[in-house]
């Protein structure tokens, strides 16, 4: 399949990049490193590089910009038989475990693919991983943001849950999967 | 591993038991065998029997029962390295105007999960399904049958058993606490069928 994804070259994306490479998908990657930047690009720019694919993973989080490309691409592909894997996160479900404007912005991307969903061909499905081990939480572990010896999920572990999805028949979508780690809770 | 399973003589039970048997030492609880999780002292039995076993699949559907069952059980497991997977619905994301015991039955469930997820060490897993072909719906699926011919197809049973699986083998330290999954594409049932002529939300 002819994949894209946002975000290739560190944490979870570079992880799924890496995974489809290995299993011989064709895939794209769209990052700062080949000039592409969520947070300073149009939108138009991405949804360009990205509609002449089969797979769309909307890994790259910057603000509410993983919801607008979301809504982009699917105003291209709501009448194909295309999926957009969106990597979101469980942080949403408890506000006592993160109070941030990122819960808020993952919120927003699971409402958004939970009202899309029912309106066309195109499947959107959605990875809710708790902690992963990205650059992201060793900064916040190295600030103490929170506990260093929380048990994390390996980036390799998401990309397994991709390509699970990915491997479902046309007839079946796995519209979300929430992931954890385990049994970090019991701690 | 040792997997305990309400409701393994029909439909989705069925094939969860078939496919799982295959790999594993698994024990079913069902009216045929003479358990009914819709009576206390049945279901009493049901949870002593699995004590020993690793995997509590909560699969039948009665009423209040797999409420009840999730929360016994879970009493019992919360400080363990145990599973319990329960077989609910995506029923509840979308009230319909109709008085509908079965949805609010397992929106419930999905409640419950959420609240004994984080309590301790037993896993919760709660996988929502969109609509399967099984004998109880049997009526709706032929329908859906009839009219999309094969454009449209329902879950089938052993897709679900697949689903569970892929649960159940995941590695110690990593938990898949929920999966909702549908037919694809979900909106052309939706707009074919008023929901308050929905069979099964009677």
């Amino acid at each position: 399949m002819k994949v894209v994804i946002t975000g290739h070259t560190s944490g979870i994306g570079k992880a799924i990049y890496d995974k489809l490479i290995e299993l011989g998908h064709e895939v794209w990657g769209l990052s700062r490193s080949n000039a592409y930047d969520l947070s300073t690009d149009s939108l138009g720019k991405f949804v360009k590089a990205i509609e002449n694919n089969d797979v769309f993973i909307n890994n790259a989080y910057y603000e509410y910009a993983q919801v607008d490309l979301l809504y982009r691409v699917y105003e291209k592909w709501k009448d194909e038989y295309k999926m957009i894997i969106n990597i979101g996160s469980v942080t949403g479900d408890s506000s006592k475990k993160w109070p941030h404007k990122y819960q808020v912005h993952k919120v927003a991307l699971d409402n958004a693919s939970e009202q899309l969903r029912r309106v066309g061909n195109c499947k959107i499905c959605n990875i809710r991983p708790g902690w992963v081990d990205t650059p992201l939480i060793k900064h916040l572990k190295d600030t103490d943001a929170i506990d260093k010896d929380l048990t994390i999920l390996k980036p390799e572990q998401i990309a397994e849950a991709v390509v699970y999805i990915m491997k479902q028949p046309k007839e079946v979508c796995l519209d979300s999967i929430s992931i954890e780690p385990w049994w970090n809770n019991y701690k | 591993m040792k997997i305990g399973i309400t409701g393994h003589t029909s439909g989705i039970g069925k094939a969860i038991y078939n496919r799982l048997r295959i790999s594993h030492s698994i024990v079913g609880f069902a009216i045929d065998n003479d358990y009914n999780i819709d009576d206390d002292s049945s279901r009493k039995k049901i949870i002593h029997e699995s004590q020993d076993t690793d995997v509590f699949i909560n699969c039948a559907h009665e009423e209040w029962a797999q409420v009840k069952l999730l929360y016994d059980l879970y009493s019992i497991w919360q400080h363990k390295k145990k599973i319990i997977v329960n077989v609910n619905s995506i029923v509840g994301d979308s009230l319909v105007p109709k008085v509908s015991s079965y949805q609010i039955q397992k929106k419930a469930l999905d409640n419950a999960c959420k609240q004994l997820q984080p309590l301790g060490k037993c896993k919760v897993i709660n996988i929502r399904l969109g609509l399967v072909d099984t004998p109880s719906v049997s009526n709706w699926v032929a329908e859906v049958k009839r009219i999309f011919k094969d454009k449209y197809k329902v879950l089938t049973p052993e897709k679900v058993a697949e689903i569970v699986e892929y649960t159940i083998n995941q590695p110690d330290n990593v938990c898949v606490k929920e999966i909702s999954i549908q037919p694809w594409p979900v909106y052309k049932l939706t707009q074919a069928f008023n929901p308050l002529a929905v069979p099964w939300l009677d």
